[in-house]
């Protein structure tokens, strides 16, 4: 378990480097697509078979594909135009703090005695069945909520996109 | 007493909607802003008259308050009120009465400044604020006013602005005073913990009315708590009445017009810190051991003597004044420490009225030699100037305690009530009032007798500016004698007269002498031409240079505290510069470096073409670093991270 | 498992309604707008959506008798609290709306309302709820939107560097919020406030609770723009449309401050720690403690050095944040009502603030301090309104700034009455708000004092100027006579 654990966390947290790295926007995304892939694996993993399986559907299937094509549809694939790479000049700093921060949150956990007593995994029959009709009871509220962000966030993505237009 | 309590809030309120319609006023409504500002005050006048009459025939100390309840808030219930008792009665007549003369001379002095009626705006708000401060029943609304007369002479010390001096000193004013209310805001919480109210009198549960339990409680420095909070107003009260050390901002106050000088330093803000002493008088006197009221007693003392010596070497006519008066305020603090509630308070009535006069006189001669303010281009007006020689020969002879005008009164009941306390302190203090004779004798002789030194002919100045000095001037002869029915209108009880005739002989002795050295320095030769060399100046040598100096403390505070100031600003600088500027610096030199290697590999390798690289390296190293400087999101997003980190390292570490 | 429907639309009758008018304010600009001038599209729509904020707060008071009604996992709440601040922010909004009809905001004008109307039904979905997971996405609502209207100056490079960084930073706050709630879910198997704090104080503290709930004050002490989190809102404010930045500044700070108020006193009542002096206790107190000293400090020096009038007002919101902190470091009840009320006060007084800028900026010509200059003669009433707001954030008694800065710091006092353990950060505080007058001051002597280049009058609409005499009135308001709406507050902290 915990070679398996191991293996996926390091393809991860690669893939996640590795997309914010790379040069060429379509590494960049193929990057991000081998994280969602760890990620997925993670879900599999805590036998979240639901979980992994919408991952890999509209992550990898949908989402990735659809940067791909606004990659495409765009000027500058091979990242030439951009300049330096997109991490600033004092990366080491940047990677710096963050190795800090993981390190000051992993000692947090190791001195906590909670961690072996959590539950570990979901192993119910039925999951997606469940799962929606918590959606429509329980979680009702958030689930508009969530509808209604989605045509929030569509329209804001539309504005920024546009021109300005003709001043009458 | 009791219905005219209830009519004491019109007293400020009047000022206040006065302000308020100036501020709606265009600016070219000068004749009405003028009259609307001087019908506001003089019904204010009027109003605290009818209240000082209503106090009269009652031989005990008697007091009425209002209280009201503001709003509640919680288990905390916000009380304000007013009060109508001697003590107040007498400040609130005092106020209105030298701040309406005030105002007709203003209308002279500011006849030609085009900001005319933001002026009387804030005079008004100014006047509104003190009269505020004089009638509450409550350290809450006292501190609110506290903090508007603070702010009022903030903006009319800077009036005109333009004048780099001016825009300095409202700067200086405004922080030094600030230092101070810091103090007297903690000593508010303080009190308003331990009494539980801000009340000053309501009815046995008034805060001042605890005075005598919170004695018995300890507070912080091993002092009880009575004393603790009494220091802390007084720091508050440092600030406002120019105490040493926190006198320095009064004197650079003079940048302002003079009606403002005249405004601060005789009737107002000045006065608010030792009417506040008095105020808290139950405070201050409650703790047995007296540590209170001897700490108040040596820096009134010492201010005292300290602002004399000063004065004796100034040039400038107003700032002459404006050391006398911390003087003076140093003489009041010094009665309140030594026990004299009604001394002190009284030579704050006399005081205020014969400094407003003198200040309004000098603002006569200012505007009478066309705007001169050095001394020693002036001389001979009494020819030129005969109303307001008249008007200030009499100022000058009060504040040098002459028998029969109004200081020599008060002067004297300080200096007796000084003597029962502290025959050191008594001492300094006569010496201190040797020095205030001969420093007015010397103004006396530079400005008004000789020759005239300067360049254009002097004149006489209008009646507007003229009728409030010579008003004042009668105040400053007559006032004195109610001296001692003050003392039974305060409610003090008749008092030991031991060594009574000894302190007022030698009080006059002493007074005669500072005026009969400033004859014989000054006097029997005048000065002939502006760049003379003062008599003082060549007997002193040194010590003048430093008492015109005003002992350097200016300087030191600028050595020291500002100099400290300034020092953790350049910290906080450096830490920008050295960090982030430092790594970028060091890197653009690092770059520059490698691109001097370069260009010289270049030039050996490559012939120039090296050398074009090595300065785009160093361009490109340059602007990377600025844009990292100028808000970089990426910057943002690592300080946010080292914050996260930082908290949760303490997290651990607790 | 069946659930109740008609409660709920009941309970959304406020965000429903926003949601339908919304959608109608950018159809309308769809079909009528396209053919007008901009200035005339701008009066139309934003008058629609007027009338929609003004319908919205219909079913408000159809909910004043439901007391308390807690709905499925309690993702919808009910009380008189909450009625009152989604009353507030229904309030802001409109004034916002009065705002930006005045405005330049570009062409898109029916999206620009819709967005903002967006925004608004977040920061109402944020305050009426208990429960994490609609808290986030509530959040997430709000910021999108934010987000998007900071970038709606399409023509201006900064408008749009604002944006992007207002995103990114915002992006990785919410990562960080996500995760410390993971953390608190596995810890306590709860998403809504009460279980947490019921199951915390069964479990007692832990030290995953502290990076859980560390991550959580990341999230929300980036919506309240409190130091280390503060970075964007300099940039963000100055880059947007001014009446966004008013928005910003007033509306999600309300909102996100309340959702503090209510996850710290009700899901972490258990692990508050103590920021007393000398005998400091790791807990939300203390990490709000340290906080609330660096805003204040910080926000207070940085403005001084300020040449811009909308980056002045952002560090002075940092600054306010500070003392909001300190009233919640009191952790009591006294100290969450002096919260929510300063939180209205300080919301009513920065959206004049920043209306006035908005007003005058666009027409003298930029919003650095010099295009300020002698603005008391050119637009002699707004000046006089933003004297009153200046005054109120400075302090100055008798405006509600005045007192909502009094109950903050007696809170604090009073929350350890025998030792004042909290006395250092109340004289912080007063040394602080005795800096900040400065800056103020300095902002004053540009419009009162220094003499302007362009002497010519400003004119500006009467329903602006309404809108902002409407929040004048409110300052003084609140600061002559506090006691009804303190009261009420105080009564319904307590049930909290």
């Amino acid at each position: 378990m915990t070679i398996v654990f191991l293996t996926l966390s390091a393809i991860t947290v690669l893939g996640a480097l590795l997309a914010v790295t790379l040069r060429n926007l379509v590494h960049c995304l193929l990057a991000l697509v081998l994280f969602f892939m760890g990620i997925a694996g993670h879900f599999f993993l805590l036998k979240a078979d639901f979980l992994g399986a919408v991952q890999i559907l509209i992550y990898i299937g949908a989402v990735a594909v659809l940067i791909l094509f606004a990659i495409m549809l765009t000027r500058n694939i091979s990242g030439t135009e951009g300049g330096r790479g997109s991490l600033g000049g004092a990366w080491w700093l940047g990677v710096g703090i963050a190795t800090t921060l993981a390190g000051a949150m992993c000692v947090f956990v190791r001195r906590s005695d909670l961690v072996s007593k959590l539950p570990y995994g979901a192993t119910e029959e039925g999951v997606v069945k469940e799962i929606g009709k918590l959606l429509v009871t329980d979680w009702v509220v958030p689930l508009e909520i969530m509808a209604v962000l989605l045509t929030a966030a569509l329209i804001g993505a539309v504005v920024i996109a546009l021109e300005e237009e003709k001043k009458r | 007493m009791n219905e005219l309590v209830k009519q004491q809030w019109l007293i400020p309120f009047l000022p206040l909607v006065a302000a308020a319609v100036q501020a709606l006023l265009p600016r070219t409504a000068r004749k009405l802003s003028a009259g609307i500002c001087l019908t506001a005050m003089g019904a204010s006048c009027v109003l605290a008259l009818r209240a000082f009459v209503g106090t009269l025939g009652h031989h005990e100390a008697e007091r009425a308050v209002w209280n009201f309840v503001w709003f509640d808030y919680g288990t905390t219930r916000l009380e304000l009120g007013f009060i109508l008792d001697p003590m107040t009665a007498a400040m609130a007549l005092m106020v209105a009465f030298v701040g309406f003369w005030i105002f007709v001379n203003a209308t002279g002095y500011m006849s030609d400044d085009e900001n005319f009626t933001r002026f009387f705006c804030f005079l008004s708000l100014f006047a509104a604020a003190m009269l505020g401060l004089v009638v509450a029943n409550n350290l809450l609304m006292l501190f609110m006013c506290w903090e508007l007369v603070g702010l009022c002479s903030y903006l009319l010390i800077g009036f005109w602005h333009f004048k780099p001096s001016a825009a300095a000193a409202m700067k200086k004013a405004f922080i030094t005073t600030r230092i101070g209310d810091v103090g007297f805001f903690l000593g508010i919480l303080l009190l308003s913990w331990q009494a539980g109210t801000l009340n000053l009198y309501d009815g046995g549960n008034g805060a001042l009315e605890q005075a005598g339990a919170l004695a018995g409680i300890p507070g912080w420095f091993g002092w009880s708590m009575a004393t603790t909070i009494a220091m802390l107003l007084f720091i508050g009260a440092m600030g406002k009445s120019a105490q040493f050390p926190l006198h320095v901002w009064l004197p650079d106050a003079m940048e302002g017009p003079t009606p403002v000088s005249a405004l601060i330093h005789a009737a107002t803000m000045v006065a608010a810190g030792v009417f506040m002493v008095g105020r808290m008088f139950a405070l201050f006197a409650a703790d047995t051991s007296g540590l209170a009221l001897n700490i108040v007693m040596w820096v009134g003392c010492f201010t005292a003597l300290f602002s004399a010596t000063i004065a004796v070497a100034q040039f400038d006519i107003k700032r002459v004044l404006a050391y006398s008066t911390c003087s003076q305020l140093g003489f009041m603090m010094m009665a309140l420490g030594a026990g004299g509630l009604a001394p002190g308070q009284f030579h704050l009535l006399t005081h205020a009225f014969f400094k407003a006069l003198l200040f309004l006189g000098s603002g006569c001669v200012i505007i009478g030699t066309h705007h001169e303010q050095d001394m020693r281009k002036m001389g001979g007006l009494r020819k030129y100037m005969p109303v307001t020689f008249g008007c200030y020969l009499i100022g000058m002879l009060a504040l040098a305690g002459v028998p029969p005008f109004a200081g020599f009164w008060s002067k004297d009941e300080v200096l007796l009530v000084a003597f029962q306390r502290n025959k050191l302190a008594w001492g300094l203090a006569t010496f201190a009032a040797f020095l205030t004779a001969f420093y007015m004798t010397r103004q006396m002789f530079m400005v008004f007798a000789g020759k005239w030194r300067g360049h254009h002919e002097p004149h006489e100045v209008p009646w507007n500016m003229w009728l409030p000095i010579a008003v004042l001037s009668v105040f400053a002869v007559g006032l004195g004698f109610f001296g001692a029915q003050y003392g039974h209108y305060l409610g003090a009880h008749g008092e030991d007269p031991h060594g009574k005739w000894i302190v007022m002989g030698l009080s006059v002795a002493v007074g005669a002498a500072g005026i009969l050295l400033g004859w014989i320095v000054y006097g029997r030769r005048t000065m002939e031409h502006a760049d003379e060399p003062d008599p003082l100046a060549v007997k002193l040598g040194a010590l003048f240079t430093c008492l015109n100096r005003k002992w350097y403390v200016d300087e030191f505070y600028d050595a020291t505290i500002i100099r400290a100031t300034m020092l953790l600003g350049e910290l906080w600088r450096a830490f920008d510069k050295l960090v982030i500027d430092g790594i970028l610096h060091g890197i653009a030199w690092m770059a520059w470096g490698v691109s001097q290697v370069v260009r010289w590999v270049g030039d050996e390798f490559f012939i120039n073409g090296g050398f074009d690289a090595g300065c785009e390296s160093v361009r490109l190293s340059g602007r990377e670093f600025a844009k990292f400087q100028a808000g970089r999101i990426q910057g943002y997003l690592r300080i946010l991270c080292l914050g996260t980190v930082i908290l949760l390292v303490i997290w651990y570490l607790k | 498992m069946s659930v109740a429907y008609a409660p709920i639309v009941r309970a959304l009758g406020s965000e429903t309604a926003l949601v339908l008018v919304a959608l109608a304010v950018l159809t309308l600009d769809f079909i009528i707008g396209r053919k007008r001038e901009v200035a005339k599209r701008r009066e139309l729509v934003g008058a629609v959506a007027l009338f929609g904020l003004a319908l919205s707060a219909v079913p408000l008071v159809g909910q004043v008798g439901m007391t308390n009604v807690l709905l499925p996992g309690e993702t919808l709440v009910v009380n008189p609290l909450v009625i009152i601040f989604k009353f507030v922010l229904i309030v802001l909004t409109a004034v916002t709306v009065l705002i930006s009809i005045d405005h330049d905001i570009g062409t898109h004008v029916g999206e620009y309302f819709a967005m903002l109307l967006f925004g608004a039904i977040g920061m109402l979905l944020l305050v009426g709820t208990e429960e994490f997971l609609t808290i986030f996405v509530a959040l997430e609502l709000t910021s999108i939107s934010l987000y998007v209207l900071t970038a709606f100056h399409k023509n201006s490079l900064r408008s749009q560097e604002a944006a992007l960084k207002y995103f990114l930073f915002g992006a990785i706050a919410t990562a960080f919020l996500l995760f410390g709630l993971s953390y608190i879910y596995g810890l306590t198997g709860a998403t809504n406030l009460r279980d947490i704090g019921a199951a915390l104080a069964k479990k007692g503290t832990d030290p995953l609770l502290g990076v859980g709930l560390l991550c959580v004050l990341v999230g929300l002490g980036f919506k309240v723009a409190m130091v280390p989190f503060h970075l964007w809102a300099p940039d963000a404010y100055e880059g947007a449309p001014t009446p966004v930045t008013a928005f910003i500044a007033t509306g999600s700070k309300v909102a996100s401050f309340f959702v503090l108020v209510k996850v710290l006193m009700v899901a972490f009542a258990g692990a508050v720690g103590s920021a007393y002096w000398g005998a400091f206790e790791s807990g939300w107190a203390m990490v709000l403690g340290l906080t609330a000293t660096a805003s204040m400090v910080l926000g207070n020096c940085a403005a001084i050095v300020q040449r811009n009038v909308k980056r002045l007002l952002a560090y002075s919101s940092i600054a306010h944040a500070g003392y909001i902190l300190v009233g919640l470091v009191a952790a009591s009840s006294t100290g969450a009502t002096a919260v929510l009320f300063y939180v209205i006060v300080y919301a009513i007084t920065n959206l004049g603030a920043f209306g006035v800028v908005a007003a005058l900026a666009s027409r003298a010509g930029g919003d650095d301090l010099e295009h300020f200059n002698g603005m008391a003669k050119r637009a002699p009433f707004l000046s006089l309104l933003m004297l009153v707001f200046v005054l109120s954030l400075a302090g100055i008694p008798p405006l509600g700034g005045f007192f909502g800065k009094f109950y903050l710091f007696a809170a604090a006092v009073e929350c350890d009455a025998e030792m004042f353990g909290l006395l250092w950060l109340v004289a912080l505080g007063i040394v602080m708000s005795a800096v900040s007058l400065y800056y103020y001051l300095v902002l004053m002597k540009h419009m009162y004092v220094l003499p302007a280049k362009d002497e010519t009058r400003i004119a500006t609409p009467g329903h602006l100027k309404m809108a902002l005499a409407f929040c004048a009135a409110g300052v003084v308001l609140l600061g002559v006579f506090p006691e009804p709406i303190l009261a009420l507050l105080k009564a319904l902290v307590v049930r909290l």
